[in-house]
């Protein structure tokens, strides 16, 4: 990590983003006090994360969404009845909780269910209930869909959603789906090489890091050689001109294109953040 | 304090659950009385045994009994942590790390003690003619079995704590047994060394884990009880502050597993 200067509103959500190896986990666990920092100052709700760690552990909930805190032989319930105590959660409030975490994670059903007998969807509803149980002001989401069918996904989303709508809770979400980030996230972190390269809205990323395409349809091969273009791909629905808008208009492109050749259809391609994700795991955002 | 028994009882629940081990190694510990009384038999029998027949197959039976009632294993349960990077899971609970891993062990270990010490205990009495301690005796043999506890279970988590560096336990672990097996008293009776080498072994903490707990029950000790229990305490205290110093080293070396 180097130089990274970072600061999350109350209930806000905010996606962090970035390839494998970037530092977004060695982020989570710095500011969960489980790593130090070899620098530089880390203020949780007004903490040291890594000098309180105990105390600051109260106020935030954390799914590491590859490593399982349950306890794999022994029923959910278990599982559960542990963090309520460690939590100070008193019984009627767990019951209570469990309730209403009920509507949306369906997690009643195998609550007395061994978790090496349940699916990874069941497991990951498990999870989220576990992070969120004590009603810390702060969660951190380390990629909490990682692996998970859609479905298993969008109760997930709700789930965090509900909680940042009812609680006011401030998320810090790390993932690899595209979905979570455009469903729960207005302001995005990205990260690379241990360095943020960006941090605004999720809107102004797309628009600024993404080259427009330009899909035509022709008979007969196709050469273009203008300032601009990025790329000419050769795909099904014909030929897909990359370019940046920056350097050249979609008019332009369109004027020079139909001088030369008998176009028989076109279609301008919006960005899309997907488009951007890729770009980002693949190569970084190299401004 | 709540929170720390909670620990406890999951260990126990798990223990539960995996009772088919427990009754694996009481299986084990049959096979291992049986050709320990063989060995014995011949040595008795060639007349160079020092001392009574009985008085060595009961220090060897008792040893059984201590051993599967004080059986630890934090290497492998820390080093799985560490190696697979959940170790990130104890550290976000607002719980001390020590605390969680030994109070989990403690209650892992209560069922052990049932499921295996108990048996042990059985099979040294019916067929092995282990006598009686007498209460006060038998009393003093199990403060002395508590402590031994506390050692093998501080031993091993200060060991563990070198899986922060190796990543794995089961190395530590049996570097551990192989030692305790030798200076424990878990072999053979210590007794029977020639004065100088039993002072040696004396010297490490090993013999306080089984030779101890064996001395109070056979009443080999004309009165030194308080200072087996002190040579106990004095290892326990070592390696607490060992443990201690080791998770402060481990801390800093931290790195997590697994991105």
């Amino acid at each position: 990590m180097e130089g990274l200067d970072l600061e999350i509103e109350e209930g806000e959500i905010i996606g962090y983003i970035g390839a494998n190896g970037a530092g977004k986990s060695t982020t989570v666990k710095m500011l969960t006090g489980i790593m130090e920092p070899t620098s530089g100052r880390i203020e949780v709700n007004g903490r040291n994360p890594s000098e309180e760690r105990k105390a600051n552990a109260m106020d935030i909930g954390v799914v590491f969404g590859q490593k399982t805190q349950l306890w794999w032989d022994l029923p959910v319930r278990d599982s559960f009845r542990l963090l309520r105590k460690i939590y100070e959660v008193s019984e009627e409030e767990f019951d209570r909780r469990m309730d209403e975490f009920n509507d949306v994670l369906q997690l009643e059903d195998f609550l007395d269910t061994p978790v090496r007998k349940l699916s990874l969807g069941q497991k990951m509803r498990c999870e989220l209930a576990a992070a969120f149980l004590h009603e810390p002001p702060i969660v951190y989401l380390d990629e909490p869909t990682i692996g998970l069918d859609v479905a298993v996904k969008e109760r997930i989303r709700e789930f965090v959603k509900k909680m940042n709508r009812e609680r006011d809770t401030t998320v810090m979400l790390t993932t690899h789906d595209i979905g979570d980030i455009e469903d729960l996230c207005e302001r995005v972190v990205v990260l690379d090489e241990g360095r943020k390269i960006y941090d605004g809205e999720l809107d102004a990323l797309v628009d600024r890091f993404t080259s427009r395409r330009l899909v035509l349809e022709l008979e007969g091969g196709f050469e273009l050689d203008m300032e601009g273009v990025l790329e000419i791909e050769d795909t099904e629905e014909g030929y897909e001109v990359v370019f940046d808008r920056e350097e050249v208009s979609a008019a332009d492109l369109m004027r020079e294109v139909l001088e030369v050749y008998d176009v028989s259809d076109f279609q301008i391609r919006e960005p899309d953040i997907e488009s951007v994700v890729k770009k980002i795991y693949n190569e970084g955002l190299h401004e | 304090m709540n929170r720390y028994l909670e620990f406890a009882r999951i260990g126990l629940r798990e223990g539960v659950v995996y009772r088919a081990n427990a009754l694996a190694s009481v299986a084990t510990t049959v096979i291992y009385l049986v050709l320990m009384y063989s060995v014995w038999s011949a040595i008795a029998a060639a007349g160079t045994l020092e001392g009574s027949f009985s008085q060595v197959i009961s220090y060897v039976a008792l040893g059984q009994v201590v051993q599967n009632a004080t059986s630890v294993d934090m290497e492998n349960t820390v080093g799985e942590k560490v190696r697979k990077g959940t170790v990130v899971n104890e550290l976000k609970r607002p719980v001390s790390f020590q605390l969680q891993m030994l109070s989990y062990q403690l209650g892992g270990s209560l069922f052990d003690t049932v499921a295996r010490g108990v048996p042990a205990m059985a099979i040294a009495v019916v067929f092995l003619g282990v006598g009686s301690p007498g209460v006060l005796g038998g009393l003093a043999f199990l403060v002395s079995v508590v402590l031994s506890f506390a050692l093998v279970s501080l031993m091993s988590y200060s060991l563990a704590m070198l899986t922060f560096w190796t990543k794995v336990g089961w190395s530590l672990n049996m570097m551990r047994s192989t030692l305790t097996g030798l200076f424990s008293g878990a072999l053979f009776p210590l007794y029977l060394l020639p004065d100088g080498v039993r002072g040696l072994f004396y010297l490490t903490p090993f013999p306080s884990l089984v030779d101890a707990p064996i001395r109070i029950y056979q009443g080999g000790l004309s009165g030194s009880v308080w200072g087996v229990y002190g040579v106990q305490v004095f290892w326990i205290l070592f390696f607490a502050v060992a443990s201690r110093l080791m998770w402060g080293k481990a801390r800093t070396k931290l790195t997590v597993q697994g991105g």
